[in-house]
């Protein structure tokens, strides 16, 4: 979104008004001693006052603002969104303020440049969250006068993961694929072998060795007891909706954070076994929007 | 959430000042407190001047911050003494004496961005207080000079980083350049209030001040070497000669034998003062400088024009109100005249001598009845004995003591205009004819640079009237008669005379005007003064005199047939609106010229995009000419040489022969 008059509104700042005061004084005693050079020095503050205005309006006016994309979150955490400013005119910027949800950021734009700000939002609940309306503002370069532009909407969520909470261990429940010996793991004892980097795999068990000798990234495979694979069953929490997500978003956390294989069962609803990021983060979408009305999740 | 909780919550916070923005604050307060250093007493300037230092080490040299009780010691000791040295809070002289105060130990005190905001303005009511003092021409400059350094201040207090102070001073300039129109336009149409709001304190104006109404001996020797500006003058028509150019200020009828003053009666109810005009009307403008009294100069003699100005007494003009301010009028005026019969009552009052002749002088007198009865005669005699007799001008005449009219006459017979006058007055009224003595300035000094005619202080001059019957009221120089210089050259060929050791009075106007002929050196420097005196002249009109009727004037010029307060309130609205919206077309949407190497990168990619090979937007060149390739394998080689060329002119070693091939190249360029 490109700022420019129309999105832009101006207002004295308190040292605006104590300027308007003294400017009010001087023009009283030039009245009233009918000097004609103390008229001009009122006139010449009036004059840089408005001309200043101008400079304040141009100092926001044509940056680009756009919202990037916002990394999923837990809940009771903050959400950093990515916003991307541009300046695409040959001026320096000096003193952009930008506002979101109570947090602000001041950031200068060199000439036809552009910065990326994080602006932290913090996210109390599982489930989409919105990027809040941002607004941008600027007092340079007097400082007796502010302009702001008007709320940056934008349809870029953040997701927001439930609370990893609750005291229960994985569940050792007996599923028939608890034991995969035709499988492979990054766990267990005895070494099985390389297989190429998934994002997600423990960093000890990558093999630096062949990094260091130019190689792709690969990761040690281990076949052994350790290779294991749990089922997160929604009957095997309890408590309200909430404590129940929670519970199973603490266990895909252990779960994935110990390279365990662990598929998710929700009523009506089923993950099959898997491990890595895009599973971890599929797991925790589903149980980001269960439930929730708008939760259907895009694409 | 209310309005005003929302509004508040996107204001950028404020930012604590560095120490760049202090050291120009000092250097903007140094230079406010600097004006007044001139006439606030020696230990204020002082103190300002430790304080500001003080503030200074503290800001650069980690020294610390008093404590608060040491400032406020400060400040009432300080206030003490200044309330001692004027014995009063009210006025200019103590209010600036009290401005400087605060100024310096606010800047003591500094704390936080407000606490310099509020010395940047106390500096903007110091400035203010200058301006009380002086309205000329150079305190203009001085108030645009500290206008920009605050106006800089302000932008460094308010984002020092990441400006440096280059740019920051640069931005200031800026910002009070392009305020200039727009200062123009304000001052110009902004509705001027006449009178104050409230009464103005005793020392509101300078105590400078021209002739005062009364004449004693001495009083206009005084401003001789006085040569400030009394005031100037331009001429609608021809200038007068120098002989002619009698400025009438007042007519002194009253005398106890040394000291004239204006006629204390009632007068006789005159209030028609007509004469019978001689020659046709000479038109002219006045400006007169503030002289805090009500007279007004006018050539021999004025036909009042002008509003607030009245005739009184002796033909003499004075304004309704004491002239405070630069005042212009415009008169007319009759060089030759012939002013009507004299009432008994005046005829009493002009020929009252209170003191009994000597000796000496009654037979000197008697002498002259003698020969003739003749009132014109007489004045007639009494010139040519002053000519005839070793009478002397000089600026220096020893003391008169006893009976000053004998001693005068017959002894010292060493004066000037006021002496000739006065004696040629009392010697005419021992003889019944009625006279008066009248005080004024004779003549100028015509400034070629700007047409018009300066006359100053060291221009006054007295002369005597007499009343001859069929004639009137007839001017008579006695001045003249001893020193024609006086008349034809001026009092400042005079002046250069005396001081070259010539004897006044004894040289021809010829051989004078050879003595005084300035050196080209003197005549380049004149030169120059005129032209400084004509900006300045222009100043006091535009700055000093432009009031209402100024002002309406203006409007008239600019096509308003009856100008007031509204249409001046909307002209300038309108002006403001129309050059802000100039201002901002022109300077805010500006563009910088593009590189030439870009302009010719973008025509070679508008010929790709003819051939349906368009750049997107976030396409480096390299992998445009990549794609490219790809997809017109036969474009290859010059695809490949016009990218490398641009990436080595635009990031690499530029020269304008590189340029002129790339030029070149791209020119040629086909996609078949």
């Amino acid at each position: 979104m490109v700022l420019n008059r129309r999105q832009l509104y101006m207002l004295p700042t308190r040292h605006g008004l104590l300027f308007t005061l003294v400017l009010m004084v001087i023009f009283l005693a030039s009245v009233n001693y009918n000097n004609g050079l103390a008229y001009a020095l009122t006139f010449l503050l009036l004059s840089i006052a408005l001309v200043s205005m101008l400079h304040t309006h141009r100092n926001v006016s044509g940056l680009a603002v756009e919202v990037l994309s916002c990394l999923p979150v837990f809940a009771g955490d903050s959400a950093q969104f990515r916003v991307s400013v541009q300046n695409p005119l040959d001026f320096i910027r000096v003193g952009i303020c930008v506002f979101c949800a109570g947090h602000r950021q001041i950031f200068h734009l060199h000439p036809s440049s552009s910065v990326q700000l994080e602006i932290p939002v913090s996210a109390p609940h599982r489930g989409y969250l919105s990027c809040p309306p941002l607004r941008l503002s600027s007092a340079y370069p007097l400082g007796l006068q502010y302009t702001w532009s008007a709320p940056i909407k934008t349809a870029v969520r953040a997701i927001v993961y439930p609370a990893p909470k609750g005291d229960l261990p994985l569940p050792h429940n007996n599923s028939p694929d608890r034991f995969m010996p035709s499988g492979l793991s990054t766990d267990g004892d005895d070494f099985a072998g390389l297989r190429e980097y998934v994002t997600g795999d423990p960093p000890r068990h990558v093999h630096w060795k062949a990094v260091a000798t130019h190689q792709a990234l690969l990761t040690k495979q281990f076949a052994g007891e350790g290779d294991r694979a749990y089922w997160l069953r929604w009957e095997d929490t309890t408590g309200s909706t909430e404590s129940r997500l929670s519970q199973l978003c603490h266990w895909v956390v252990m779960a994935e954070r110990a390279s365990f294989r662990y598929g998710m069962s929700l009523p009506g609803m089923q993950l099959p076994l898997d491990r890595g990021s895009r599973h971890y983060h599929r797991c925790l979408k589903v149980l980001a929007l269960w439930g929730l009305e708008d939760g259907a999740p895009d694409q | 959430m209310s309005i005003s909780f929302a509004l508040g919550a996107v204001r950028p916070p404020d930012q604590m000042p560095d120490r760049l923005a202090c050291n120009w604050m000092l250097i903007s307060a140094a230079l406010a407190v600097g004006f007044h250093c001139f006439h606030l007493p020696v230990w204020l300037s002082g103190f300002a001047a430790c304080i500001l230092l003080w503030r200074f080490f503290i800001e650069n040299h980690a020294w610390r911050v008093p404590p608060r009780w040491v400032r406020w010691f400060l400040l009432l000791l300080t206030a003490l003494l200044v309330s001692k040295q004027y014995g009063t809070l009210l006025g200019r002289d103590p209010g600036v004496a009290y401005l400087t105060l605060l100024v310096s130990l606010k800047i003591l005190e500094i704390r936080s961005c407000r606490d310099y905001l509020l010395a940047v303005f106390l500096i903007y009511l110091l400035l203010l207080g200058a301006l009380l003092f002086s309205q000329s021409l150079l305190t203009g400059l001085y108030m645009g000079l500290l206008i920009v350094l605050t106006t800089h201040t302000l932008i460094l207090l308010n984002r020092p980083q990441p400006l440096t102070y280059r740019q920051s001073l640069r931005l200031g300039l800026t910002l009070c350049l392009q305020a200039l129109p727009l200062l123009l336009i304000i001052y110009l149409l902004f509705p001027r209030i006449q009178g104050s709001l409230w009464g103005l304190p005793q020392d509101a104006f300078s105590a400078r001040s021209g002739m005062s109404e009364q004449v004693s001996p001495g009083s206009i020797n005084r401003l001789y070497n006085d040569d400030s500006i009394a005031f100037r003058v331009t001429f609608a028509g021809e200038r007068p000669p120098q002989h002619d150019l009698y400025w009438r200020a007042f007519v002194l009828s009253d005398t106890d034998g040394r000291a004239w003053q204006r006629h204390q009666g009632t007068g006789d109810g005159r209030t028609n003062w007509r004469y019978r005009a001689k020659t046709p009307a000479v038109g002219y403008t006045v400006l007169l400088q503030p002289h805090q009294q009500r007279w007004l100069p006018a050539l021999d003699l004025p036909a009042p024009l002008q509003r607030n100005v009245r005739m009184i007494e002796g033909y003499a003009l004075a304004a309704v109100t004491p002239v405070h301010y630069v005042r212009r009028y415009h008169l007319t005026s009759h060089l030759r005249y012939t002013t009507g019969p004299l009432s008994a009552n005046e005829t009493a009052h002009n020929i009252h001598w209170p003191i009994k002749p000597s000796e000496r002088i009654t037979s000197l007198l008697q002498e002259w009845h003698q020969t003739t009865s003749s009132p014109a005669e007489i004045v007639r005699q009494a010139l040519r004995f002053f000519n005839k007799q070793p009478f002397y001008y000089s600026l220096t005449p020893p003391l008169l003591y006893g009976d000053a009219l004998d001693t005068f006459i017959f002894d010292t017979r060493i004066g000037y205009c006021e002496h000739y006058a006065s004696a040629f007055v009392a010697l005419m009224r021992l003889s019944g004819i009625p006279a008066r003595l009248v005080v004024g300035y004779q003549g100028g000094e015509w400034n070629a640079a700007g047409d018009y005619m300066i006359v100053r202080q060291s221009d006054a001059h007295a002369w005597a009237e007499v009343w001859l019957q069929g004639e009137g009221w007839a001017r008579i120089d006695p001045t003249a008669a001893v020193a024609p210089e006086r008349i034809e050259l001026g009092a400042s060929a005079l002046r250069q005379l005396s001081a070259q050791g010539a004897t006044i009075g004894q040289l021809s106007i010829s051989d004078a005007k050879r003595l005084i002929s300035p050196s080209w050196l003197r005549h380049a420097w004149q030169h120059l003064s005129w032209r400084w005196d004509a900006i300045n002249s222009g100043w006091n009109v535009w700055v000093m005199d432009y009031g209402r009727e100024a002002q309406f004037q203006l409007l008239k010029k600019i096509g308003m047939e009856t100008p007031n307060w509204l249409s001046a309130v909307i002209a300038m609205i309108a002006a403001i609106i129309f050059s802000l919206l100039l201002l901002s077309a022109l300077w805010m949407h500006r563009r910088k010229k593009q590189d030439p190497v870009v302009k010719l990168y973008n025509k070679f990619c508008n010929k790709l995009a003819k051939a349906g090979l368009a750049r997107a937007p976030t396409e480096g060149p390299l992998d445009f000419s990549r794609r490219s390739i790809q997809e017109r394998a036969d474009l290859r080689d010059p695809v490949l040489r016009i990218t490398a060329e641009y990436i080595e002119l635009r990031y690499g070693y530029f020269s304008s022969t590189r340029l002129n091939h790339f030029r070149q190249r791209v020119t040629a360029f086909r996609i078949p």
